[in-house]
Order: structure tokens, then C-alpha cells, then sequence
């Protein structure tokens, strides 16, 4: 009888919804890992971290605004454009690589910022907002920079020690250590979320924003707070992608924020607010990027993952309507 | 000032036609007059002022208000479509490839372009009106599948309509025969088809209630959800359409592009005055919104500035006309 509450309370504790997804994970991970010999390789997991990186980051700050009821849709086309920005400054203009860092968060915290100040204070549906400062962003990038393709440092040349933050290389093997920094960040943030002031109040904006104004809070301000959060997580996530890939093309992204978008929705996040959890969207990256580098290791075109990306968004956001009305 | 404002807001021709509407018709004179000024001092002599350019606009025109008109009895249920755009480069590639590779009859490939876009719309309306998901997520996860499967069945190659075999190519005439723009003709019908099953139809009067009060709707008995859905397919089946008119002008299409129109299509529907808190809507308003937004690419192309401004631009408008529509019900309330 007690062992069988004892145990209960460990899965109400990790929440049966997160339990699930560990379950999912491990067995797609045997199943890829049977069904194709190249995906059992030691690089595969190296690249499949690589690619997580700047979802997994995009996802932890996207969380924020979805428990809020809102959204936001700029992160995908801004990170491209604050990293474009952010190479920019360091080629043309011949400034450190420490400033172009600290500009390329700074324009994600400024998109942020807008964004929260357009939807909190004005009002307007936050999905029609960040599409439109989406649009901007795509276009922003581009004017601010003639329309060059952004070049960040590759490996080996100065300022490459952006990239030994994501992969560490000691002799041949590259260790992903990058992951470390994302655990502790899923830690930080969840104890944001549940335990600090602006975390209680961005759930309570979603679960009942009247309510909250009704009992003296500047709404306003904590409202703004979490595009505010949104937007410097797409600056951190800016920089990964450009870590990753150090060409960036102006105009691109767009899509990039429905995996984030996914992973948090599958993590047991409501499109409705009010309830979420930063380790539940760190397992729904962890499935949507398990799914995107293992399905083309069994044979699947690359041009599925755009499918897949379309298909896992609607499954997870149908069962999590079809939850909730029960 | 204000008397004259009021006694021009009471003229029956603007009574008719919306004192928005008649704004936006002088905006659009504006923008003629101001292109028409900075072009050559922008571009050292060269003139914004011919033929070509005006049709050129046209063709832009075209299949941003079909995409338009579509959105737009979504808007009006108070939901939203951001998959337009991709579908119809997705009806464009299937049907294209159809043509150019199976060698099916032309009349053939355009029902096929409309079919493909009725298609996303039905499955989009049934997630909508049926699984009660929120239209804009529903619609951006249709717009990576319509992406990706366009890039599938062409094996991510652009398609190009064949352009110069008169017996295959007379779709082109849909969109401008001896230099006559028929596409307008066939716009400003499809138009007000549109407006007819908007103002006119029990289904349309329903599509507006759904987006004023949809408890209402549904408490004195009608069966929303089917009149939601009609909505999504209406918007689906003039993307499938708005392909013809985009590879009509333009013949080739590539794979994985194609939403940046959603901007557009949506900005030339607020514009237009339709309120993206739905229940109330503008053909009319569409159609102008589509010329403003291709006159302002035109523009933008003409005085040589690049596409990106175009964006910035059109996510601007979006921006204020939703604003302006937001703060205007506020005040009536």
C-alpha cells in the first residue's frame, strides 16, 4: 500500500505525460539504432547535439510566451538576422568577436522587448504580431547587411572559441558539451518558471490574466517579461545556429521556430496557457531532433523532415486539445 | 475641415463603397504619384511611368488578391491562414509536373491545381472546426507539409510551365491575352463571386456570425463547424487557382518557397478592412488591399531598393491596420 502511493507520487512528481516521452524516445532510439547501421555511429550523436542546439535554446525561450497564451513566431527568421547582424559587425567593421556576441543577443532581447510592448500594451494577437516582426526581421537582416551571406569563425581561426563551447575537441574525439550548458540552462529556467516571481506570474497571465490584474499586478510588465525571455533565448540560439553552421544565408529561417514550437507543444505546454514545463519541452526537442536525424538514416529524403516537422505539430496539438476538453 | 470631412464621408458614392476603401483608393493615386516622382531621381532619368510596369503590377496583383480573397472568408470566422502561400506553390509544382512530365492535358492540370489546394484547405478546416485546434498553428504545421511535399513529388526540381507551345500555354491567356489584362477581368468576377457567397448566401452570413459570436451561432442550433470548414476550403480552392495566375505570369516555380505571399495576402485582406477579430469583412477592401500591395512591389523594385524592404514594409502595415482596427472598436465599445 505505501510502496504503491510512494510510487505514484514519482510519477505525478515527473508527470506522466514527461514519462511517456522517455518512453518514446528510447524506443525510437533502439528502433533507429537497429534499423540503420550509420545512425549507431558515435558522429551521428555528435551532429544530432549539433542540431538540437539552437531548437533546444529557440524552445526553452519560446516556452514563456506559450504559457502566456501567446506565441511567437519571430524567433525563427530573428535568429538568422541577429546572427547575420552579429558576423556583420565582425568582418566588415573588424570588431571582437565579444561585442558581435553581445550585439547579437542584445537585437534578440530588443525584438523581444517590441514584441512584448505590441502585445502586452496594444493588445494585439501575439501570433499576428511576431509574424509580423518575423517579416521584419527577415527583411532587416538583409538591408542592415547589403544582403551578404553572414560568415562566422570556423575552426581554427581567431574566435573560433565559440564553437569549443558547443563541441570540445581533445585529440580525435569531439565531446558534445554543449548539452551541459543546455541541462544547466533546462535547470535555471524551470526554477524561473516554478519558483521566482516573474515565472508564478507569466503561468497566472495564462490561467487567468483578469484575475491577476484584478488583484494589483502590473500585468504589463510581466507580460512583456516573457517575449522578453523569448527573445533573449533566440539571440543565445543565434548564436549556436551560427556556431553550427557559420555561413548564413539572409531571407532564411523562416520555419525554424515551428520545431521549437513543436517540441514545446509535445512537452505538455498548452496552446491555451497557463500551464507548461522547461523539462517537458526539453524532451519534446529531444524527440523532434531524434526523429529529424534518424528517419533519413532509414531511408527517408531530406525533404520529409519538413512533413514530419508539419505532422508532429498537429498530432501533439490535437492531443493536447483533446486532453484538455476531457 | 471637419464639417467637410463629415459632409465627404456622407456623399452617397462614399457611403457605398466605405470611407476606408475610398482612403485606400487615394492612397493608391499617392503611391502612384510618389513612385512616379522619386523613380528618376532615384535611378538617374529612369521613368516609373509605362505600360509594362502597370501590367507588371497587375501580374502580382493577380494571385495576391486570389490568395487574398481566400483569407479572407477565414479572417471573417475569426481564424487565420498561414499556409496559403506554400499551397500554392505546392498546387503549382504538383500540377506543373503533371504537365511537363506526365503530359496530362492542360485543363486537366489546372483541375488538378485546384483540387490540390481544396485539399489542404479541407484537411486544414477539419483540424479547425473538427479537432477545435488553433487555426494559425494548424495552418503553419500545413505550411511545412505543403513545402515538403511539393518538394517531394518534384523531387525538389523547379517546375516551368511550358511558355511558347500555343497549344499548352493558352492558361497564359488567362492572365494577359495580346497585351489585355484578362486577368483583371477574370479577378474583379471571381471578386464579386466571392462577395455574392460572403453577403449573399446563408453560408456566407454564417462565416461572418461564426466570427462575431460563434456560442451564439452554435446555441440557436446551426451546425458551425461545417460552415467553419467551408470557410478553410474556399480559402484552399483560390490558392489552387491563384497558381494558375502565379506560373501564368511567371511560369517557373520553385520548391520550398512561397511564404512570404502569406504576409502579403493577409497585409492586402487588414488592409482592405477586413478586422482580424473576424465578423466583418471586405471583398471590396481585398481587392484594393492586393493592388496597394503589388504597387508598392513595384515600386519598391522600380526605385532600386531590394525585395527585403518589401518585407519590412509589408510586415509594417500589418502591424498598424491591425493597431488602427484594435483601437478603433475600442473607441466604439
Amino acid at each position: 500500500m505505501m510502496a504503491g502511493q510512494k510510487k505514484k507520487s514519482l510519477v505525478q512528481a515527473v508527470g506522466v505525460q514527461q514519462l511517456v516521452i522517455v518512453g518514446v524516445i528510447v524506443i525510437l532510439f533502439a528502433f533507429f539504432s537497429l534499423m540503420s547501421a550509420s545512425f549507431r555511429k558515435y558522429t551521428t550523436i555528435i551532429t544530432m547535439c549539433s542540431y538540437m542546439y539552437y531548437i533546444m535554446l529557440m524552445a526553452i525561450g519560446v516556452t514563456f510566451p506559450l504559457i502566456t497564451g501567446g506565441v511567437d513566431l519571430s524567433i525563427g527568421t530573428g535568429l538568422v538576422c541577429y546572427s547575420i547582424v552579429g558576423s556583420y559587425l565582425m568582418r566588415q567593421m573588424g570588431l571582437p568577436i565579444g561585442i558581435a556576441i553581445a550585439v547579437t543577443i542584445g537585437m534578440g532581447i530588443i525584438f523581444g522587448f517590441v514584441n512584448g510592448i505590441i502585445v502586452a500594451k496594444l493588445n494585439l494577437p501575439p501570433f499576428i504580431t511576431t509574424l509580423c516582426t518575423m517579416m521584419i526581421a527577415r527583411g532587416l537582416g538583409s538591408i542592415l547587411t547589403n544582403g551578404m551571406t553572414g560568415v562566422w569563425p570556423m575552426a581554427g581561426q581567431p574566435g573560433s572559441w565559440c564553437r569549443d563551447i558547443l563541441k570540445y575537441k581533445i585529440g580525435d574525439t569531439i565531446y558534445p558539451i554543449g548539452m551541459i550548458i543546455i541541462l544547466v540552462l533546462v535547470v535555471i529556467m524551470s526554477i524561473v518558471l516554478n519558483h521566482t516571481r516573474v515565472g508564478r506570474y507569466i503561468i497566472a497571465i495564462g490561467s487567468n490574466k483578469e484575475a491577476l490584474k484584478l488583484s494589483g499586478v502590473s500585468v504589463v510588465r510581466w507580460h512583456v517579461m516573457a517575449y522578453v525571455i523569448s527573445g533573449f533565448f533566440a539571440g543565445l540560439a543565434a548564436i549556436a545556429y551560427a556556431c553550427t553552421f557559420t555561413s548564413i544565408t539572409p531571407g532564411t529561417g523562416a520555419g525554424l521556430e515551428l520545431d521549437a514550437i513543436g517540441g514545446a507543444i509535445i512537452g505538455g505546454t498548452a496552446m491555451t496557457g497557463g500551464s507548461g514545463s522547461i523539462v517537458g519541452t526539453f524532451l519534446g526537442v529531444c524527440l523532434i531532433s531524434l526523429l529529424k536525424t534518424g528517419l533519413p538514416n532509414i531511408g527517408l529524403q531530406a525533404n520529409w523532415q519538413q512533413i514530419i516537422t508539419g505532422g508532429i505539430l498537429i498530432a501533439a496539438v490535437t492531443v493536447d486539445m483533446a486532453r484538455r476538453k476531457k | 475641415m471637419k464639417e467637410a470631412l463629415r459632409k465627404f464621408k456622407n456623399l452617397k458614392f462614399v457611403r457605398v463603397v466605405g470611407f476606408n476603401r475610398v482612403v485606400l483608393i487615394l492612397i493608391i493615386f499617392l503611391m502612384y504619384g510618389l513612385f512616379t516622382l522619386l523613380t528618376p531621381i532615384l535611378r538617374n532619368g529612369s521613368s516609373f511611368v509605362n505600360y509594362n510596369r502597370i501590367m507588371s503590377a497587375f501580374n502580382y496583383a493577380y494571385f495576391i488578391g486570389f490568395l487574398g480573397l481566400g483569407v479572407t472568408f477565414v479572417i471573417a470566422t475569426g481564424g487565420i491562414d498561414f499556409s496559403i502561400g506554400p499551397v500554392m506553390f505546392c498546387s503549382a509544382l504538383i500540377s506543373g509536373y503533371c504537365l511537363t512530365t506526365f503530359n496530362l492535358p492542360l485543363w486537366l492540370c489546372i483541375l488538378i491545381s485546384i483540387a490540390v489546394g481544396s485539399i489542404f484547405g479541407s484537411v486544414g478546416g477539419y483540424f479547425v472546426a473538427y479537432r477545435h485546434l488553433p487555426s494559425f498553428i494548424t495552418s503553419l504545421a500545413l505550411m511545412q507539409v505543403a513545402k515538403g511535399v511539393g518538394s517531394i513529388f518534384t523531387k525538389t526540381q523547379s517546375v516551368t510551365w511550358p511558355s511558347d507551345n500555343p497549344s499548352i500555354s493558352w492558361y497564359r491567356d488567362l492572365v494577359k491575352w495580346n497585351n489585355f489584362p484578362t486577368g483583371f477581368v477574370i479577378f474583379l468576377i471571381v471578386a464579386a463571386i466571392c462577395a455574392v457567397i460572403l453577403f449573399r448566401t446563408t453560408a456566407g452570413r454564417y462565416m461572418l456570425c461564426l466570427g462575431s459570436n460563434k456560442e451564439a451561432v452554435r446555441l440557436s442550433g446551426v451546425d458551425t463547424r461545417k460552415w467553419e470548414m467551408l470557410a478553410y476550403i474556399l480559402c484552399g480552392t483560390l490558392a489552387g487557382i491563384a497558381a494558375i495566375f502565379y506560373v501564368g505570369a511567371y511560369t517557373t516555380v520553385q520548391p520550398g518557397l512561397g511564404d512570404t505571399f502569406n504576409n502579403e495576402a493577409i497585409a492586402a485582406c487588414v488592409m482592405g478592412g477586413t478586422s482580424m477579430a473576424g465578423g466583418s469583412a471586405s471583398i471590396l477592401g481585398t481587392v484594393i488591399g492586393a493592388i496597394i500591395v503589388a504597387l508598392m512591389q513595384e515600386g519598391i523594385l522600380a526605385m532600386g531598393f531590394t525585395i527585403s524592404y518589401q518585407y519590412v514594409l509589408t510586415g509594417l502595415i500589418v502591424l498598424c491596420a491591425v493597431t488602427a482596427d484594435i483601437t478603433s472598436r475600442k473607441r466604439k465599445n
